[in-house]
């Protein structure tokens, strides 16, 4: 009687356990998600001997839909990308051509950043596409943060072994993720930096992420300009749609 | 005259560049300087008099000063107008030597304006430089929610494919002119309609001088169960056509494909039937590959060296029949060495690799808007004259600096 009433007490205890870190990760990804945005981002690719800035717009709904027109630099200007459930399309304004990218491309570097398609449209997702487990606490750059370990479940879209999240105990902000591949090798490392009010929340306005084996490089994100529940008209999220944006 | 409107127009083009009026207009282009060296495989063919007076020379070079505007200009919500103008300085080989024996002159291949309206203008022309513009987008487009009508010089761009596209039949483009991204347009009407938000339905007409020679087509667009899916159906200059494309995926596999078949309407003609399939996989460490395979009707079976000759950059091909030979394959690696640096390797050969072209490609981002590309296309071919040896026959290097604005 005893062992089993341990056991339940247990139990429960990792249950609930369990459910406090999936709750601090639905509390984070809400404060940055919202049921939809609409924003002004510039990405700044940093190596030893050169950098390279790129100016974009982006829209998204739910982690279903998303949209980025990038704006800048002149080469690359009014091409846009459409994520739409599990596909995506690339419109090529020059030749006015919508492509279908391939599933395999998900996984690949977005416009040479160290950011992947992934993370820039968002496919999979950190609450629903893992299991979240509550490691302990930890203070990262002065900021006192739960400390989560995800795994991914076994037929998500993830391309990661684990990612390790670190999150302000105090607003739930995204202080650091760390991405780690399938033999437990640290990958790439995001900071969220620079909290301010965007679109009427307290969120980092700018993220870093940097690849660990490679000193030197890392890509810059900044949020320009960020806006919640901002209603697109049906229709937006289509490949009709793509050709008129601007 | 023509130099002054020239004049005129690239002032009111930077003027409207330096307004910051936003939304309304909107201006882009570039500048390339592009050089051609050429190269000619003498040994390949027995002593002849073309070879031996250098009428072929073994090796020639090319040079090319290459602008283009691309202006849009949108007075409300529901309209747009576009111009497209690409001006290009030639100096070199082509310009200041005569053509081959019975081909026409690199002036006249170049002031060809098939559309209805001859929107091409040589401003001037010397022994040494020649001066071209031509204006192949120009057209005006009325939008609502539900509704797209284009009128005027503008691409009608049906493909879905990667290399191949039998479904585009108002522009087919020639894969060898890498540096025309844009692609000539035709003189055309264009309606296309949004029933819902995943189809399309579509309706273009491109009449020529000669009304036989029109090409008017119905496209219905849609996506199924993730893959992209259109069937269309028309006229193409005096044959009837009807074709079908998709683009999909098998797995992480891209599997896209497009397939036309022509049915004449004169006993005379041919019918043909044109397919082109294409997968491709980018690989976790970055590396992208792709193979397609051609199926022409038309196309040479056993291909001899002046249906390989016809391969080249001035060509412009027909769509329904868009490659000399019966069956192609294509296959392509690229890699980008750093996010400034690409490398990419393609061989378009047919199966009995009697015919091969290599193409390698690098392409380097010196600045921002300023990118370097080194380009070559070399032609290799089962020798008729000699032995039956596959040997190298032409080739040309393209070393091009591209800065956009």
């Amino acid at each position: 009687m005893n062992k089993l009433f341990l056991a339940t007490i247990l139990l429960w205890a990792g249950f609930s356990q369990a459910q406090d870190a999936t709750e601090i990760i639905r509390r984070s990804e809400e404060k940055l998600r919202g049921e939809s945005s609409t924003g002004v981002m510039e990405m700044t690719i940093e190596r030893p001997t050169w950098s390279r800035t790129m100016k974009m717009k982006t829209w998204s709904k739910g982690t279903e839909y998303s949209m980025i027109l990038v704006t800048e630099p002149a080469r690359d200007k009014g091409t846009v990308f459409l994520k739409r459930e599990t596909e995506i399309w690339n419109w090529v304004p020059s030749v006015e051509r919508t492509v279908k990218l391939p599933p395999s491309m998900m996984s690949q570097s977005w416009m040479g950043s160290d950011f992947t398609n992934d993370d820039l449209v968002q496919e999979s997702s950190i609450l629903k596409d893992y299991t979240h487990e509550l490691l302990g606490e930890e203070t990262i750059r002065g900021f006192k943060c739960h400390k989560i370990k995800l795994t991914p479940k076994p037929d998500a879209p993830v391309v990661w072994g684990k990612v390790i999240s670190y999150i302000s105990k105090e607003e739930y902000l995204q202080i650091q993720t760390e991405f780690y591949d399938e033999d437990d090798e640290l990958i790439n490392t995001m900071e969220g930096m620079d909290i301010k009010e965007l679109g009427g929340r307290r969120l980092p306005s700018k993220l870093v992420m940097t690849p660990a084996d490679e000193p030197g490089n890392r890509t810059i994100m900044r949020y320009l300009d960020l806006e919640f529940d901002t209603q697109q008209p049906e229709g937006f999220y289509t490949t009709q749609n793509m050709k008129r944006l601007r | 005259m023509r130099l002054r409107i020239f004049s005129f127009l690239l002032c009111l083009t930077f003027l409207l560049k330096g307004q910051e009026e936003p939304k309304k207009t909107d201006l882009k282009g570039y500048v390339k300087l592009l050089g051609s060296f050429n190269s000619f495989n003498k040994d390949y063919f027995p002593p002849n008099p073309f070879i031996a007076d250098d009428i072929i020379p073994a090796s020639s070079q090319d040079y090319q000063i290459h602008n283009r505007f691309d202006f849009k200009y949108y007075p409300n919500s529901k309209l747009t107008f576009g111009v497209g103008m690409r001006n290009r300085l030639f100096w070199g080989y082509q310009v200041e030597n005569p053509p081959l024996p019975g081909q026409p002159s690199f002036y006249q291949l170049l002031d060809e304006d098939n559309g209805l309206v001859d929107l091409s203008f040589l401003y001037f022309e010397s022994d040494v430089v020649l001066l071209h513009t031509v204006f192949d987008r120009l057209w005006g487009q009325w939008e609502n929610s539900q509704w797209m009508v284009r009128l005027g010089r503008q691409r009608i761009n049906w493909g879905v494919n990667t290399v191949w596209n039998p479904n585009d039949i108002f522009n087919q483009y020639n894969y060898f002119d890498f540096d025309y991204e844009e692609r000539p347009g035709s003189d055309a009407l264009r309606v296309q309609y949004f029933p819902n938000f995943k189809s399309t339905l579509e309706f273009g007409f491109a009449p020529a001088q000669d009304l036989k020679e029109s090409v008017g087509a119905v496209l219905y667009k849609t996506n199924y169960k993730k893959y992209d899916l259109q069937f269309l159906a028309g006229y193409y200059q005096q044959d009837l056509t009807a074709g079908l494309g998709w683009a999909g995926n098998i797995g992480q596999l891209g599997f896209k494909g497009e397939a036309n078949y022509y049915l004449p309407l004169e006993e005379s003609r041919d019918t043909n039937f044109i397919a082109s399939i294409s997968l491709d996989y980018q690989f976790g460490f970055g590396l992208y590959t792709q193979a397609s395979y051609l199926y022409n009707g038309l196309g040479a079976e056993d291909p001899d060296l002046l249906s390989f000759l016809s391969l080249n950059t001035t060509q412009v091909q027909d769509a329904k029949n868009i490659f000399p030979f019966r069956h192609t394959l294509f296959t392509q690696v690229g890699y980008n060495i750093t996010p400034l640096f690409r490398a990419d390797a393609a061989v378009m050969f047919t199966p009995d690799l009697k015919n091969i072209i290599v193409f390698p490609t690098l392409t380097y981002s010196l600045l921002s808007n300023l990118d370097a590309l080194l380009v070559a296309q070399y032609f290799i071919s089962q020798n008729p004259f000699e032995n039956d040896n596959v040997e190298w026959l032409s080739g040309v290097i393209f070393g091009r600096l591209k800065y956009s604005f």
